[in-house]
């Protein structure tokens, strides 16, 4: 029912509560900061912030992440495989054989990207 | 948790033998990647051996065919594979169509800096991924395949990677193909929904499954029927919209030239010959099985799509200059033809096998011109122009009339086998009363005359122009090409005049 | 207060929502990175639709797995469609410098 979920709800308007009344009670009860750009900059250790925020990723990141996200989708397979796994098993019904197939499939690929490089970082 | 006799039966039905062509073209295309990456000095021998292996597949499928007796659909793993004589038909046909990408790829590749076996690779993945398309019983079989093979034109579409136009249609096609897809992917969810709903009469057990889907559109409760039901009529035109979208016929083509004339040409053959027959093969699943029902609410829809993609087709061409764009602006103006013989097998039963020759005929025409355009194709692909083909009939005869011949088969020009197919797809339209329409598509095929005539006066007729510019070097046309374009025209022109040869091919007598 | 418990249609509401944001955000959007997203969002919209009719279709008897096996091959479909788009977008990045889809246009005639 819903109104198991009534604490949630209090808990968000509390938070929210909260959130805007500390920011609206500063900024109507403090003092007015002194502004300038120095003090707007970013503070990194002291030092003269270098570069702008939005650094560009190199792109072997989107790489490695493209790859990632291929092997890593595998394990949306193998879940439902270890469910029904020892049911299959105890009923002499093929079920490893299938699967390892499936994984040989993913493991020529890795193969194939190791062996053309893909995965070297400073090449 | 289903009982062991439950799980045994479901076991059982698991007949990978049944599927033994696909999974054997998945392995080759898996052994040509381990073999190029581990032995990447013998390319020739294994782009030979992709050749042969899937010569030997489609030897194997024919013998198989011809050999099987005929009978009743074969089932396999639960309802999810139908094999039919038309998909074993289509099953050869993709077969035979990977065969011409290959070749036409080793020729595209020939003078360029891109990875051949990969090409290859992924080539084959997406064959068989038809194959699995065209036999597919259920939603989940059919959705799986056909975005395999979709992400695998994706990568096709954008495999020159250092062209902006070929990357450029590359992304198109994502962005549009990724859009249908999802459109496709939502109504499938709707029937999913609607026909597993308990309190509707004759509820699916297995609503993704197209015969069950079929029976509970086609039942009538107290209610009323089923296929007025909104989520019905919804999600059967969102499934529609998303395979109109793979057939281009307008007002989905959207992303046709662009994607034709940005991609290599191997890709370009693919996609206007394999995409087409595989999308129109699963119009006839969807509207022969589940949507069977829906006729009254279809048919007029079709019916709108087809005139208006019959006049798009014909009259975008016209003042085109780029032949890559020609042939996906015409292949809209096919697109239109099969659809109006889709229309009419909904009334005079050996339409679809007159869709079927038509599609037959157009591969084999569109091939022959497909292959000439790899062998006279500038190093940038996508600038293939009219003015290219300039004297080609004098420069080099063999290739001159390929052209002529695959280039008048598909404008229908009499003695051509392109001229039968249409006169059977018309005879079929005439048969079952689509009399406006009819005169839509004569009235198109009259224009069409027009663009494709153009192409051929520049071969045939214009002086070959010394400018200079477009590379004079000799042509190199290797024996194998010559073997396959004499053959192709061959068929074209005897299969024009004996037809019935051909015609018997696909069941129609 | 009184509140309805959450049911079939409220998940449905979502999925249209999704499916919506989807559609509109391909069509209107320019960034192709944004584009790929909502591509993304219209596959989540039938995630949603599929797995809430498998839970309020299932009666004794009959339990509907179909949809949420169907769920696992949209995810992987999805990931493998977003590979490669990411793979093309970042292929146009090294050559043209931009993602906006109304400078893509080189393939105009």
């Amino acid at each position: 029912m819903l109104t198991d979920y009534l604490p949630v709800l209090i808990q968000i308007g509390l938070a929210v509560f909260f959130a805007v009344a500390i920011l609206g009670f500063s900024h109507l009860m403090g003092q007015r900061a002194r502004t300038n750009s120095l003090k707007d900059s970013a503070y990194e250790c002291g030092m003269l912030p270098e570069g702008r925020a939005g650094a560009r990723f190199s792109v072997k990141f989107y790489l490695v992440a493209m790859l990632f996200i291929i092997f890593d989708i595998e394990v949306v397979f193998l879940i439902p495989w270890v469910l029904v796994y020892r049911d299959f098993l105890s009923q002499n019904l093929p079920i490893l054989f299938p699967v390892l197939f499936f994984i040989l499939v993913l493991v020529v690929g890795l193969i194939y990207e190791l062996k053309k490089g893909v995965l070297e970082w400073d090449k | 948790m289903p009982s062991t006799e439950e799980l045994q039966a479901l076991v059982a039905a698991n007949t990978w033998s049944a599927l033994l062509p696909e999974i054997l073209l998945g392995v080759l295309a898996l052994a040509l990647l381990a073999v190029d990456a581990f032995a990447p000095r013998r390319q020739p021998q294994t782009l030979l051996a992709a050749m042969v292996g899937q010569a030997a597949i489609l030897a194997w499928l024919l013998f198989a065919v011809f050999t099987a007796e005929a009978g009743e659909a074969r089932v396999y793993f639960a309802g999810s594979v139908v094999q039919t004589a038309l998909s074993d038909w289509m099953r050869i046909f993709f077969v035979t169509c990977s065969l011409f990408t290959t070749h036409l790829a080793l020729v595209y590749l020939r003078n360029r800096e891109y990875p051949r076996v990969e090409y290859i690779h992924v080539s084959l993945v997406v064959t068989a991924s038809f194959m699995l398309l065209v036999q597919s019983g259920n939603f989940l079989l059919f959705f799986v395949a056909l975005e395999t093979l979709t992400i695998g034109f994706y990568v096709l579409v954008a495999f020159a990677r250092t062209s902006r136009f070929s990357l450029e249609a590359g992304l198109k096609y994502l962005v549009m193909g990724g859009f249908s897809s999802g459109i496709l992917l939502f109504g499938i969810a709707l029937l999913y929904g609607v026909a597993g709903n308990p309190l509707l009469p004759a509820t699916a057990v297995d609503p993704l499954n197209f015969i069950e889907l079929g029976a509970f559109i086609g039942a009538v409760g107290i209610d009323g029927a089923n296929a007025a039901h909104p989520l019905v009529i919804a999600g059967s035109l969102l499934v529609l919209t998303g395979v109109l979208f793979k057939v281009g016929a307008v007002p989905f083509q959207i992303w046709v030239p662009d994607v034709y004339q940005g991609a290599p040409t191997p890709t370009t053959a693919a996609l206007a010959v394999a995409s087409k027959a595989g999308g129109f093969f699963v119009l006839f699943i969807l509207l022969s099985g589940p949507f069977l029902a829906l006729e009254s609410l279809l048919f007029p829809v079709l019916a709108g799509v087809t005139a208006v993609t019959l006049v798009f087709g014909n009259i975008a061409p016209l003042g085109q200059q780029n032949v890559k764009r020609i042939m996906g602006l015409s292949g809209v103006a096919h697109a239109g033809v099969l659809l109006l013989g889709m229309l009419a097998a909904y009334q005079v039963p050996w339409a679809f096998h007159a869709v079927l020759f038509y599609l037959l005929v157009y591969a084999i025409a569109s091939f022959a011109v497909f292959e000439v355009m790899a062998h006279l194709a500038p190093d940038e692909d996508a600038d293939q122009d009219i003015s290219h083909y300039r004297g080609l009939l004098k420069r080099h005869p063999l290739l001159g009339s390929a052209l002529v011949i695959g280039l008048g088969s598909l404008a229908g020009i009499p003695p051509l086998a392109g001229f039968i197919a249409k006169v059977l797809i018309f005879v079929a339209a005439f048969q079952a009363g689509l009399y406006t329409l009819l005169a839509v598509a004569i009235l198109g095929v009259v224009i069409s005359i027009y663009y494709y005539f153009g192409w051929m006066r520049a071969a045939v007729l214009r002086e070959l122009v010394d400018d200079g510019e477009s590379g004079r070097e000799p042509l190199r046309v290797t024996i194998p090409t010559k073997v396959i374009l004499v053959a192709l025209a061959l068929i074209t022109v005897v299969g024009g005049i004996f037809q019935a040869g051909l015609t018997k091919l696909v069941g129609l007598s | 207060m009184t509140l309805t418990p959450v049911g079939l249609e409220h998940y449905l509401f979502v999925a249209c929502l999704l499916f919506s944001i989807g559609v509109f955000g391909v069509l209107l959007r320019s960034n192709t990175l944004i584009i790929l997203m909502c591509l993304e969002l219209m596959l989540s919209a039938s995630i949603v639709a599929l797995i809430a009719f498998s839970r309020f279709n299932a009666i004794e008897g009959s339990l509907m797995m179909g949809g949420n096996l169907f769920v696992l091959f949209i995810i992987a479909i999805a990931a493998a469609e977003v590979a490669i788009g990411l793979a093309i977008i970042v292929a146009l990045w090294r050559r043209q410098q931009t993602l906006d889809a109304t400078e893509i246009t080189s393939l105009k005639h």
